[in-house]
């Protein structure tokens, strides 16, 4: 192996591929849409929340309707008082949409607490301010009748809130825990498109023919290496702008110093991105390295590289759940430890030594994987008629091929 | 003759099959020697192993490129493979510039090398187009460029004409003659012998892996004993008397006209006498059969099978 040959590869495939189409589409386009959904969601939850809903009441109590009345002043819903005998009369305006909707209370509804609320469309009904509105105006009614005094009112309705702290000391917030955990997710989403770029690059040289020029002036493993630090640095550069523009963008809504993107998870988190990658990518370039095209036979390679996102199938539960024992099993399974650790070290504490000893699971399955995954490039590059079989991949591996 | 490369017992299997079977030759110093076999017989791969692409799995090569014999340097060496392309989505100049610069060359003087060659191969309104927008014909000689644009001492060329138009044939042989003549060695391996038997000096004939013939084209020809003799004579005149000469094979008759074999023990000086003394002959020549006769001759000689892939 020589190092300048590495160098002159990696400066190549980095320039290269910095121009290409992928690159600048996936660099651009993936932010655009994060923004873009991020934008529609908010819009469409601020203007939902701007619009008035005209709601109708029947009172037959006589009395529950100024209750009713003060929790929702100044809310987005109006509600009028209407008599029994325009029942017919409201469910028409209904219809015709002149009402939103209307409510009925009867003696025997505010005593069992279930109300029935008419609308147009019972599926597609936004009743959530409508239905806390009720419940307190309801709770207080009802204190009320039994006589209870002010001061024994406000005692028994104080609100409950839940304060989350670790045993430390510290309070964790909901911002706080999502950023970082969409941040890995970010990672891992890097890691598998500059993966696929690369694999799909080696397999062009292969069509390309130029592979075996390539090889008459630079070893297999110069070749190898150099296009991993390139699409390496690439991802790196990716994320970089990814960050830049997510955090700028998020930087009108909420305070960042909040997200918790603190030095413990960025160091941490880089360290098994950049691991990772170089694992991953090993074992995509081999991979590309034995496809004959991107089609057909090329399937089950495309399989292979589905393995080391098992993890993210499961990262609902292992941010959840990030010190279970299933969880830590798989940290230390060399193939799946970047991933799962991306999204653990955001998602709980980890103990020093913890992320120590997964990080050394990760060099030794970084060593084996670029070892194997040289081997396979180096053999498969020259079969250029067919897709290499995992049976040869095997024999590849054995024998001096 | 001081060699520049020399190969010892090499040999290479895939599986069962004996790809190259411990072939030893030399190359010497500001020759072309041709590879020369039919498809399969293990060029590509004796090739691919001095190359350093593929591991020997027995044998020696040793390089000699300044007064001793070394391991392999490959930065020295050109390489043409059988199966070649370049980047297509790269502009022509920057594909050059890049595998020389692989090669060791500084990339200024790669760009300035490469604009020459360029011009002389009437493609510099090219530099700066991809490699795509050239006809297959231009990529070919862009592709011959890019394995000699660092000037390496040796040159191996794999099939160097397979898929060339006849145009192309021409101006890759000129270039091989002219790279002889500026001192650089050339091993080119070929199927079709005809097409490389002029430019060689020296040969080695291998089939199934194995050694069929090899030495200076001129001594293997000269040693062969078979001649083929065209004779032109009166039409008038009876050529009957031909066929009862021994050693002699008629391949083509008609009036006036015999191509024949010969090989009879008496030699073609007393063949020329006999025929004379007969005959009113108005044309005769006599030349030694093509390389690939030789080739297959010899093979046959052997009990032996030529391969075809």
């Amino acid at each position: 192996m020589k190092w300048l040959n590495v160098g002159k590869v990696f400066r190549w495939e980095f320039l290269k591929n910095l121009k290409s189409p992928v690159f600048l589409v996936t660099t651009l386009m993936i932010p655009l849409i994060m923004l873009l959904s991020v934008g529609i969601s908010y819009f469409a939850t601020s203007s939902a929340a701007r619009e008035e809903q005209q709601v109708a009441v029947i009172d037959e109590t006589g009395d529950f309707f100024p209750y009713l009345e003060s929790y929702l002043a100044g809310s987005m819903v109006k509600i009028t008082l209407h008599d029994s005998a325009e029942r017919e009369k409201l469910a028409g305006q209904v219809e015709e949409r002149k009402l939103d909707g209307y409510l009925l209370f009867t003696a025997e509804n505010v005593q069992s607490g279930i109300i029935d609320y008419y609308d147009r469309d019972a599926k597609g009904m936004n009743t959530i301010a409508i239905e806390g509105a009720i419940e307190a105006a309801l709770t207080r009614y009802r204190m009320e009748k039994m006589g209870l005094t002010e001061e024994e009112i406000s005692l028994a309705t104080a609100p409950v809130i839940l304060r989350v702290r670790s045993v430390s000391g510290e309070e964790a917030s909901i911002a706080s825990t999502i950023a970082p955990i969409f941040f890995s997710m970010i990672l891992v989403i890097a890691v598998m498109i500059s993966g696929q770029v690369l694999m799909y690059g080696v397999l062009k040289e292969k069509r390309n023919r130029i592979v075996e020029i390539l090889l008459s002036s630079v070893t297999a493993t110069d070749l190898l290496l150099g296009k991993i630090f390139a699409f390496g640095l690439l991802g790196l550069l990716q994320i970089g702008i990814w960050l830049a523009v997510g955090l700028t963008a998020a930087g009108r809504f909420i305070d960042l110093a909040e997200l918790g993107m603190t030095l413990e998870v960025l160091l941490p988190s880089a360290l098994f991105f950049v691991g990772g990658y170089i694992m991953f990518a090993a074992i995509f370039a081999a991979m590309g390295a034995t496809m004959k095209d991107a089609e057909g036979g090329s399937q089950t390679q495309g399989l292979v590289v589905l393995i080391p996102m098992i993890p993210m199938f499961a990262s609902g539960a292992i941010m959840m759940a990030p010190n279970a024992a299933w969880v830590r099993i798989l940290s230390y399974i060399p193939i799946f430890t970047p991933m799962t650790m991306l999204m653990r070290i955001p998602a709980t504490t980890l103990p020093w030594w913890e992320m120590a000893s997964a990080f050394a699971v990760l060099l030794l399955g970084i060593a084996f994987f670029v070892y194997l995954g040289a081997r396979i490039f180096s053999r498969g590059l020259l079969q250029f008629d067919r897709t290499v079989s995992f049976k040869e991949m095997g024999k590849m591996l054995r024998r001096n091929y | 003759m001081e060699l520049i490369l020399k190969v010892k017992d090499l040999a290479k299997s895939f599986g069962a099959k004996k790809a190259v079977d411990r072939i030893s030759f030399g190359v010497p110093r500001g020759e072309i020697m041709g590879l020369l076999g039919p498809n399969g017989a293990g060029k590509t791969t004796a090739i691919r192993m001095i190359m350093g692409i593929l591991p020997p799995d027995a044998g020696e090569i040793g390089f000699n490129f300044n007064g001793h014999f070394q391991p392999l340097d490959k930065s020295k060496i050109g390489y043409l493979p059988e199966e070649r392309g370049l980047y297509e989505d790269v502009k022509v100049a920057d594909n050059l510039v890049y595998l020389a610069g692989l090669k060791g060359k500084p990339a200024g003087e790669a760009r300035r090398e490469a604009q020459q060659w360029l011009e002389r191969l009437d493609l510099v309104s090219y530099a700066d187009q991809k490699l795509e927008k050239l006809s297959k014909g231009m990529q070919q000689k862009v592709q011959f460029v890019a394995s000699i644009l660092h000037r390496p001492p040796l040159v191996l060329f794999d099939e160097p004409f397979s898929g060339l138009d006849p145009v192309n044939q021409d101006f890759f042989k000129e270039i091989i003659r002219e790279l002889r003549a500026g001192g650089t060695t050339i091993l080119l391996s070929a199927h079709q012998m005809n097409l490389v038997e002029e430019l060689c000096d020296s040969i080695f004939l291998i089939n199934h892996g194995r050694e069929v013939l090899s030495g200076k084209l001129q001594e293997i020809k000269e040693s062969y004993k078979e001649n083929i003799v065209e004779l032109r004579y009166d039409p008038a005149e009876d050529g009957s008397f031909l066929k009862m000469i021994p050693g002699l094979r008629i391949l083509q008759e008609q009036p006036g006209l015999a191509v024949m074999r010969y090989h009879g023990s008496a030699g073609i000086n007393a063949l020329l006498q006999e025929l004379g003394s007969r005959l009113t002959i108005s044309a005769i020549t006599v030349e030694k059969p093509p390389l690939h006769e030789i080739f297959v001759e010899t093979v046959r000689e052997r009990g032996e099978e030529v391969e075809v892939a």
